[in-house]
């Protein structure tokens, strides 16, 4: 700046400037409004009219200070709190991905039970159950990912989705064992009215239940093992011309453990399921486990959630990636890379239709 | 005979009650009265499950469209989470669909989606479903047996009912719209993967813009980003059928403020550089040769 001010000094020494300097400061006036004027709408201070909400992914989530697009970041709350976002109580924090986290939210409920009447901002959901121990539990709305919580030790968890528009819902929620493996998945459609708090409190999320073995000599034993809340009673089904049915108890980290003799079975496939029961609470049942009585043993291979049927990206979720993934296919001649996808990850016809979909929401983690 | 006609009556009516028992239901819910040239009336499609768990549905719904007059479906109330193919007209005269919902449902009046049609003609019509799959929530997409219940109905000649429509001024659903770089979409370009619902009229489309000078273009997902050098900003609106409009920016890998791009803060630089220099080079030359006074 004093080398351009020294500059039109020395000018201003051999003609006359007046106009020059009129010139000068028309021209870097309108250079620094119109860059000023980018930066402003670029920074997202002021929003086009139609803009009703924002929502952004950008670089610098995670570096605890809030910028554009970010509802916070870190500890960078931007002044919200429970209290501002329509709960009682709480503490209010960041997900990793910079929007406010409300799981530890709470809101004042005056009774217990499938629905509530308290008054609140926006139609409210709130979940309660037990999963696990310290297990994590996800929480999808309309098949997409919304919250995602860990039990406490006793496997109690509680997630409130809050703001929410009046409408029909579907909410869906599993959770995952000390080995990865997920529990079934429990649906509850619920049709949601303005500034109602619904409450659905006792869910009961089923255990998990795998094997040692997936082909077992008969005569020999085969291990059924898995995950519950802690100190349920398990109820193992093993479906044989007459189905057996077992029981044993979870211990206090909710693992239990079952030592089936399968001399009891005939020779040929079969599957079981588990259900728990605690509290007078019964579960769903477990998702099966298959396994074929033979004349060798074969041991199971170490589980993995990755590469399942409809993970077609391998990255051991089955979301709206592989959906779109999928729909991309849909009704269209395959290629020859795709069609040995489809074949590992779907119904291996050569052509995605509804039934690649149907499996695809079986398996459906969000 | 008249033993054997018994006997056979007897088969037919135990195996035909077998086979309805387990056989979920898709029909219509409408009480369509006497309907009228000039009406717009509205039908619901709806499927009881009959106790099993369903996942997936497909099906083709066939109207007479020299009675009716095909105008909208409404999917904001829908069981279904994720639509593979929203309801389409194909033709004349089939709407179709198919979608599904992750970790299935239950339930003896499951909505679909609400279709509204406009009168235009005196006759007698039926809606009938047509390539209807309805799919258990099994792991292995097995289609439930199905019963699918037409509709019929009578257009008669009179005063048209008007109806008031309900206003929607709830936006579409916030979404998170996610990257997608996969070998067999797009030769392997990047694209950007959206999805959303509306709880009042339902999803109209989606529209992208590329940039702050870009136009806004109607899109499906997955949509084939046009700046594969991921350094421009996306603004993705949800528009409803009632013309609600939810918007979200996404902001890829590449993106940054343009005061923090060095190829910008560069660009500037040489800007005010040659525009002192234009206006250096008139004054040496215009002003100073004339020495005008002020």
């Amino acid at each position: 700046m004093s080398i351009l001010s020294g500059l039109l000094l020395k000018v201003s020494k051999t003609c006359n400037v007046q106009r020059l300097f009129l010139f000068l400061g028309v021209s870097v006036t309108i250079v620094i409004v119109v860059f000023v004027a980018v930066a402003i709408k670029q920074s997202g201070s002021r929003l086009p009219a139609e803009i009703i909400m924002m929502t952004a992914i950008v670089p610098g989530c995670g570096n605890a200070i809030r910028e554009v697009g970010e509802e916070c970041d870190g500890t960078d709350l931007a002044g919200e709190s429970c209290t501002s976002k329509g709960f009682s109580s709480g503490v209010l924090s960041c997900t990793l991905s910079c929007t406010f986290n409300t799981t530890a939210c709470t809101q004042t409920v005056s009774s217990s039970g499938s629905t509530g009447g308290v008054q609140s901002t926006g139609a409210q959901v709130i979940l309660a159950g037990s999963a696990y121990p310290n297990s994590r539990v996800t929480v999808l709305k309309d098949a997409q990912v919304i919250a995602s919580t860990v039990a406490d030790d006793r496997a109690h968890f509680q997630v409130i989705a809050s703001n929410l528009s009046a409408g029909r819902y579907m909410f869906s929620l599993y959770s995952e064992d000390v080995k990865g493996n997920r529990s079934s998945v429990r649906n509850f459609p619920l049709t949601l009215t303005k500034n109602i708090l619904n409450k659905i409190d006792s869910i009961f999320l089923s255990p998990t239940l795998s094997g040692d073995k997936v082909q077992v000599r008969r005569g020999d034993p085969v291990v059924f093992f898995g995950q519950s809340s802690p100190i349920a009673d398990v109820t193992i089904e093993v479906n044989s011309s007459d189905p057996h049915f077992v029981k044993t108890a979870a211990g206090k980290d909710g693992v239990y453990l079952y030592n089936f003799d399968t001399s009891v079975l005939e020779l040929g496939q079969h599957h079981a399921k588990a259900r728990s029961t605690a509290e007078q609470i019964i579960s769903p049942q477990s998702s099966a486990y298959g396994f074929t009585v033979g004349t060798t043993n074969v041991f199971a291979p170490a589980s993995t959630t990755c590469g399942t049927k409809g993970d077609l990206n391998n990255d051991c979720h089955v979301n709206l990636v592989d959906f779109s993934i999928a729909a991309f296919w849909y009704e269209k001649v395959l290629s020859p890379a795709f069609s040995s996808r489809e074949k590992a990850h779907l119904n291996g016809d050569g052509k995605v239709t509804i039934i690649d979909f149907s499996i695809m929401a079986f398996h459906w983690t969000g | 005979m008249r033993t054997f006609f018994f006997i056979l009556l007897m088969v037919v009516c135990t195996f035909g009650t077998v086979q309805f028992v387990d056989a979920a239901t898709i029909s219509f819910d409408s009480s369509l009265p006497v309907v009228h040239v000039g009406d717009t009336v509205t039908v619901h499609v709806q499927v009881d499950t009959e106790r099993q768990t369903l996942n997936a549905i497909e099906s083709t719904v066939v109207f007479p469209s020299n009675l009716l007059t095909y105008e909208s479906a409404d999917d904001g109330d829908s069981v279904l989470s994720l639509w593979v193919q929203k309801p389409t007209l194909v033709g004349t005269s089939q709407i179709h669909f198919s979608g599904f919902t992750p970790g299935g449902f239950v339930d003896t009046h499951a909505p679909l989606l609400t279709l509204t049609f406009k009168v235009i003609a005196v006759g007698q019509g039926t809606l009938v479903f047509n390539d209807t799959s309805l799919l258990l929530h099994d792991g292995s997409g097995t289609e439930a047996s199905v019963k699918k219940l037409p509709l019929e109905f009578n257009v008669g000649a009179g005063v048209p009912t008007a109806v008031v429509p309900t206003p929607d001024t709830e936006l579409p659903e916030h979404f998170v719209p996610e990257i997608l770089n996969d070998p067999d979409v797009f030769e392997g370009h990047t694209a950007l993967i959206f999805a959303t619902s509306d709880k009042g009229s339902g999803m109209d489309h989606f529209e992208i813009r590329e940039g702050w000078w870009g136009k806004y273009e109607r899109v499906q997902s997955p949509y084939e980003i046009k700046h594969q050098a991921l350094d421009t900003e996306l603004y993705i609106r949800a528009i409803d059928r009632a013309g609600n409009v939810r918007q979200e920016i996404f902001y890829p890998h590449n993106w940054c403020l343009w005061y923090k791009a060095p190829k910008i803060i560069g660009t500037i630089v040489v800007i005010c550089v040659l525009l002192f220099g234009l206006v250096w080079i008139a004054y040496r030359r215009m002003w100073c040769r004339y020495s005008f006074s002020w």
